[in-house]
């Protein structure tokens, strides 16, 4: 049962089974643009995408979510998300997320309870990806197409069925669950397939080094010029599937207020902002290089990995073709500054 | 020459002789179907210019940001003299902020360029149901498009028009200061506007239902904004926190307030460039709701935006036969 298939004809039999015991989501199409919602039949299922346009993201840190509400004389934690939920279709770049996610909302430090409980409840069953766009750059920041970190079970679309494999023991558990919906065994194909997928990669950079490249880059005045077609949109956090800066606002009700945690991105005019005036980041260049060095400089320095799992999301929607990958590229061909030696 | 070479020529000339500090145009981009904008400063580089059928960016959108200098500076330099390539929405674009002193005319060099419509990437994936556009070839208005399968297409470049493209009239600027080619004569548009049309025929609760409906995929991000060359306020309302104007987002109501908000600033300014709607990264329609600002100001007041340095914005102004329909009788 650890590794098997299932007929794609079987697929609304399998979905109605799991919705009874699950909230199904995944990946649902509306004029070309993919996001994740509750999934109710096998037809709203978008599985035949590359990538979803938004990532799975939301599905863990919603765009909006309460925190607690104070009633005018009470303070009102909001319930935790306890229901139990399947994320099927997802891509594993995005499973890949989580688990950098995990190392900001789920640490030693940090227990985020809406988030950890919503990871503890929901079973990733992602999709491995055998046509990887153009703009897709997951190898070089150590992903893959096949890739298995974060991934509870995954499938393989091998056009009449789905090759599943279960990845972890919630994944094998999930497998056994609705055993009666796969058959088979599928080993021995996995590996080929894996292999062509990755091959289909065009992307030829390693980010393993631009952490230390970017060391002595802080005051460098290349920010200025690399940031200048920037217009500051923040369509490159709003679809990453790691950007997790969030905002912390208060909405007004009939006799109190509700905390509100929201998505809020590095290239936002406000997001420095503090309350006496003063901004540390005033300019784009200043917010670009704060994004830049986040996810490429601080983060692996505090938890070891590039905040990046080279989904081409920012590449596809930045609209003024502002791409990560040719900046990194050209900070990797750079010789090493005077600085960072 | 080509406009292309004949750009770069031209903008080598004004770096060489001193008399911008700057040219703001497009550079190849690292899509197919995409140029990227680009800034030159030394008569050196301007081969990095390219000029082709991909420079859909409305390049205005740059000069608000020109002209504001970075706030931490105890004395800002003196603001810089700017040259842009300018389609015909990108010149309107310029007009509007010079008559609302966001852009000095003194400091600018207006360079007009002859548009035959440009082609969107995202039209392509549509109009082919592919995935990814990976090549685009054009030779005489025919464009042979690769997908992410390899299949090759050849289309007729008006199947390709970006959406605001399509029913564009004025595809030249009015008010420049240098011209590059021949300069194209207003049109019509290529196709009647249905889909406009069918919003237009609607009663009043049911377009409020398309606006609401069409909103409610809105993730906030407010890039519309940002790639709107009139959107320059230095904070714009939806960022104010004292006194705080919306909501955190978390009701659709908050999301329609910024909209509406958005909107109604446009009146009488937006020229249908259609940069809002090529930024949303979730593919909002908010171009029936901006056209219709148009359509207004050109039925209500005789006025079109961006055309010339002189006619006051009809919001700017009080006249004594100014239609009051749109209070009265909004139906």
């Amino acid at each position: 049962m650890a590794d098997s298939k299932m007929a794609k004809a079987k697929l609304g039999e399998f979905l109605a089974a799991v919705s009874a015991d699950y909230e199904v989501y995944g990946p649902k199409a509306d004029n070309g643009v993919v996001t994740f919602g509750r999934i109710a039949s096998a037809d709203e299922l978008a599985l035949t995408y590359s990538n979803s346009t938004v990532s799975a993201k939301e599905l863990f840190l919603p765009k909006t979510e309460t925190v607690y509400e104070f009633d005018g004389e009470n303070f009102v934690d909001d319930p935790l998300p306890e229901q139990k939920r399947v994320v099927l279709g997802l891509r594993p770049c995005d499973c890949r997320a989580l688990t950098l996610l995990d190392g900001t909302f789920d640490c030693e430090r940090v227990q985020d309870p809406f988030y950890v409980t919503r990871r503890a409840n929901t079973v990733l069953v992602a999709l491995a990806c055998d046509r990887p766009l153009s703009s897709c750059f997951c190898t070089a920041t150590g992903g893959d197409p096949y890739g298995e970190e974060g991934v509870d079970v995954l499938l393989s679309d091998e056009g009449e069925s789905f090759l599943a494999k279960a990845v972890t023991d919630r994944g094998k558990d999930f497998l056994e669950q609705y055993g009666k919906f796969f058959s088979g065994k599928a080993a021995g194909k996995w590996a080929e397939r894996a292999k062509a997928a990755s091959g289909k990669m065009t992307c030829d950079l390693s980010l393993a080094e631009v952490s230390q490249r970017l060391d002595g880059l802080f005051e460098d005045d290349m920010w200025e010029r690399v940031s200048q077609k920037c217009i500051g949109c923040g369509t490159c956090s709003y679809l990453c599937p790691t950007c997790y800066c969030f905002d912390l606002i208060d909405d007004k009700t009939a006799t109190g207020v509700k905390k509100i945690r929201r998505w809020d991105c590095c290239m936002f005019q406000s997001f420095a902002l503090h309350a006496s005036g003063h901004d540390p980041r005033p300019i784009t260049a200043a917010r670009f290089r704060q994004k830049i060095m986040h996810k490429f400089n601080y983060h692996p320095q505090r938890c070891g990995l590039n905040s990046c799992v080279g989904c081409g999301r920012c590449v596809r929607a930045c609209p003024v073709n502002l791409d990560i990958r040719q900046l990194l590229g050209d900070i990797l061909a750079a010789a090493p500054s005077a600085a960072s030696e | 020459m080509s406009v292309q070479d004949d750009i770069r020529q031209t903008a080598g000339q004004l770096l060489a002789d001193g008399k911008v500090d700057l040219v703001i145009g497009f550079a190849e981009g690292t899509l197919a179907m995409k140029a990227a904008p680009c800034f030159i400063t030394a008569a050196d580089d301007v081969e990095q210019l390219v000029w082709n059928s991909f420079c859909l960016n409305n390049l205005a959108v740059y000069l608000s940001r020109c002209f504001t200098p970075d706030p931490q500076l105890r004395e800002p330099p003196p603001p810089p003299k700017v040259a842009v390539i300018v389609k015909g929405c990108d010149g309107r674009s310029v007009v509007g902020l010079i008559k609302e002193q966001q852009a000095p005319r003194e400091n600018l060099t207006i360079i007009a360029v002859p548009c035959d419509g440009m082609l969107d990437a995202d039209v392509a994936r549509r109009v082919l149901g592919a995935e990814e556009i990976v090549a685009a070839d054009e030779v005489d208005g025919a464009v042979k498009i690769t997908d992410e399968t390899g299949k090759e297409t050849t289309v007729d470049r008006k199947e390709l028009l970006a959406e605001a493209c399509r029913f564009c009239t004025h595809r030249a600027a009015a008010v420049y200061d240098q011209t590059i080619g021949e300069l194209p004569a207003d049109a019509d548009p290529l196709a009647p506007d249905d889909q406009f049309e069918a919003y237009c025929q609607k009663p009043t609760a049911d377009k409020w239902r398309q606006f609401c409906s069409e909103i409610s995929k809105c993730v906030l991000c407010k890039a519309c904004r940002s790639a709107c060359p009139n959107c320059y306020c230095r904070t714009c309302f939806a960022d104010q926190t004292r006194p705080n104007w919306m909501g955190s987002g978390a009701k659709l109501g908050d999301v329609i307030f910024y909209h509406l908000g958005r909107l109604f600033h446009q009146a009488g300014r937006c020229v249908d460039c259609g940069a809002c709607v090529r930024a949303c990264p979730v593919g909002v329609d908010l171009r029936t709701f901006t056209y219709k600002l148009v359509e207004d100001a050109e039925q209500l007041f005789d006025f079109t935006p961006g055309l010339d340095l002189e006619q006051a914005p009809p919001l700017t102004v009080f006249a004594p036969g100014d239609s009051e329909n749109f209070i009265t009788d909004p139906e």
